[in-house]
């Protein structure tokens, strides 16, 4: 029988309490089968429609156009669906109250489900289909595209998704139902289709990142990717300030939470 | 003794309904505490505003002299507890051992063998080692419950807070987790919530009663069992009890004399508020008729379910 003083203690201090081994947790459901099967079928719908483009007779700015659709607006259905069960699934069956009862902050707990999805999401969703369509336009086309404007493109990729991930982290700390938390971000996610043209909505919203803007023939996605002049910047800051508002009215709100 | 949790007048009230009125508790260093309570009394209320789940509405509380709502973080490093109905779904992939090496964890960073050994010693603790290596999904009732006791002990804290830790296990896995209990009880401080009488009689030395969010007692089982109803003694009596009914009633330390006539035979509840003139007297006072036959002649024993029932029942 070991004494606890024999042990190399943790820290109990300071929002960081309990932050390492929940995160350890949370990088741990990445990189499972579960994980594998997701991201092949990512690959398959954006990459092999992507394949199917440059295939025909469209040009290489159609076909960006084209991944930024596709990679921009339907995984956030995934980034939806295995968000939505983050905090309700865990506050229903008590999970989050058994760990909170451990010496870990609030704060830390809502941290170790936004970073831990963040990088499993960022990597199944954005990076590797990214790095799968760039060798897929080369392999296709012969043209090597300057890799940096690619993967910045890539970034606004993988930002568009940590705003859904950030609302639907958020929502869940508000609801105790998961229809408002997976109809919120359903509606303003792949619902923007249904009024994108609509000029007040269009101007804001981070979906316009992937759609032609007015008289644009390309993008902001696309510009980017190709390293051309962009149009108006606010989806871009909308997005960048959502993720802001969402992260930190998360904390605020489950520092509130009663379990 | 010195006092390991405290509280003054913590209350708490959800939607403008009071699940807690003031509450007033100590339990002291190295007891097992039974806290007892029909359904809704308000037991798993107090126990999530010490773990600082929840937050008072009133009052304030300290545990290890640390304040419930300021400094719960570090009450929480030396605490165990298990949850009414442990269900950790979305962890019941892991093993049992995966899911003690997550819980211990939160405690030491390492070495990593120690923590090992640690979670190997609370296994055999609560005898599932042969099953440690199998996914939480396949097990019994009694063994997550076994396994919630041992996730609760897996920092050796200076407290463990169990909820209803008994409830819903068939008699073998409430033995199981007694025992369990029992094993524990020299190396910490147990404060359990139950609704079953006979656990809180085997195990505990002090009780709380609450009802309808209400302290209705507090002390030991010893104090609560003397201080029910006073002193009750049976009396089977074969013959004519009129002589000796009339001059026993007369003393003034019988409260109350209950008659019941049976085959041939009276039964007496002779209620009596001083037990040395009861024990000197009471048995001489019936043999003074000398047609009278005492066929038994005993001090009744509450149980403390008699004693619960007549608390929470008014």
């Amino acid at each position: 029988m070991v004494i606890n003083s024999e042990f190399n203690l943790r820290n109990v201090q300071g929002w960081r309490t309990g932050l390492s081994n929940l995160l350890s947790a949370e990088f741990g459901r990445w990189g499972t089968k579960d994980w594998y099967i997701m991201m092949a079928i990512w690959l398959a719908i954006i990459n092999g429609s992507l394949l199917g483009v440059l295939s025909g007779m469209d040009d290489i700015a159609s076909a960006l156009m084209l991944l930024g659709l596709l990679a921009g607006m339907f995984p956030v259905i995934n980034v939806v669906i295995v968000l939505q069960d983050v905090i309700i699934g865990e506050k229903e069956t008590g999970t989050a109250a058994w760990i909170l009862s451990k010496p870990v902050s609030r704060p830390a707990y809502i941290l170790s489900k936004l970073i831990g999805n963040l990088v499993g999401i960022t990597v199944s969703l954005a990076i590797v289909p990214g790095i799968v369509a760039y060798a897929t336009i080369y392999l296709m086309r012969g043209v090597l595209l300057p890799p940096g404007p690619f993967f910045a493109a890539i970034a606004i990729l993988a930002l568009n998704l940590i705003f859904f991930l950030t609302l639907t982290l958020m929502l869940g700390t508000f609801f105790d139902s998961r229809g408002g938390v997976i109809g919120i971000p359903m509606l303003l996610g792949p619902g923007y289709s249904l009024f994108y043209n609509l000029p007040l909505i269009s101007a804001f919203h981070p979906m316009a990142m992937f759609f032609p803007s007015g008289n644009a023939d390309i993008s902001f996605f696309g510009a980017i990717a190709l390293g051309e002049p962009v149009g108006s910047l606010i989806p871009f800051l909308m997005t960048v300030f959502g993720i802001l508002l969402f992260t930190i009215v998360s904390l605020w709100r489950f520092h509130r939470e009663e379990f | 003794m010195s006092v390991i949790i405290e509280t003054n007048g913590l209350s708490k009230t959800f939607n403008g309904i009071q699940a807690l009125k003031p509450l007033n508790l100590k339990v002291r260093k190295n007891s097992i505490f039974g806290f007892l309570g029909p359904n809704g009394a308000g037991k798993t209320t107090t126990m999530k505003l010490l773990l600082g789940l929840i937050r008072p509405t009133n009052g304030s509380g300290t545990i290890f002299g640390h304040d419930i709502v300021q400094d719960n973080i570090n009450i929480r490093a030396r605490i165990g507890y298990l949850p009414q109905d442990l269900d950790i779904k979305t962890l019941e992939h892991l093993t049992a051992r995966e899911l003690l090496r997550f819980a211990a964890r939160f405690y030491f960073k390492g070495p990593k063998q120690m923590i090992e050994d640690r979670v190997q010693e609370m296994l055999d603790l609560v005898s599932l080692s042969e099953k440690a290596d199998r996914p939480i999904r396949g097990y019994s009732g009694g063994e997550i419950q076994r396994l919630g006791i041992a996730q609760a002990q897996i920092n050796y804290p200076d407290l463990l807070i169990l909820d209803e830790p008994a409830a819903s296990l068939d008699p073998i896995g409430r033995r199981d987790v007694l025992e369990v209990m029992e094993r524990l009880r020299k190396y910490t401080t147990i404060f359990y919530s139950t609704h079953i009488l006979d656990d809180v009689q085997k195990v505990s030395d002090s009780v709380a009663i609450l009802n309808k969010g209400e302290l209705i007692a507090q002390g030991s089982i010893d104090e609560l069992l003397a201080g029910s109803e006073g002193l009750i003694y049976n009396v089977k009596i074969k013959g004519d009890t009129t002589k000796a009914y009339n001059y026993i009633s007369k003393k003034t330390w019988i409260t109350e004399i209950n008659i019941l006539e049976k085959n041939g035979y009276t039964t007496w509840q002779v209620g009596v508020n001083d037990s040395t003139l009861a024990e000197q007297q009471l048995l001489r006072l019936l043999l003074k008729d000398e047609q009278l036959r005492v066929i038994e002649f005993q001090q009744k024993s509450f149980e403390l379910e008699d004693v619960f029932l007549n608390l929470v029942e008014g």
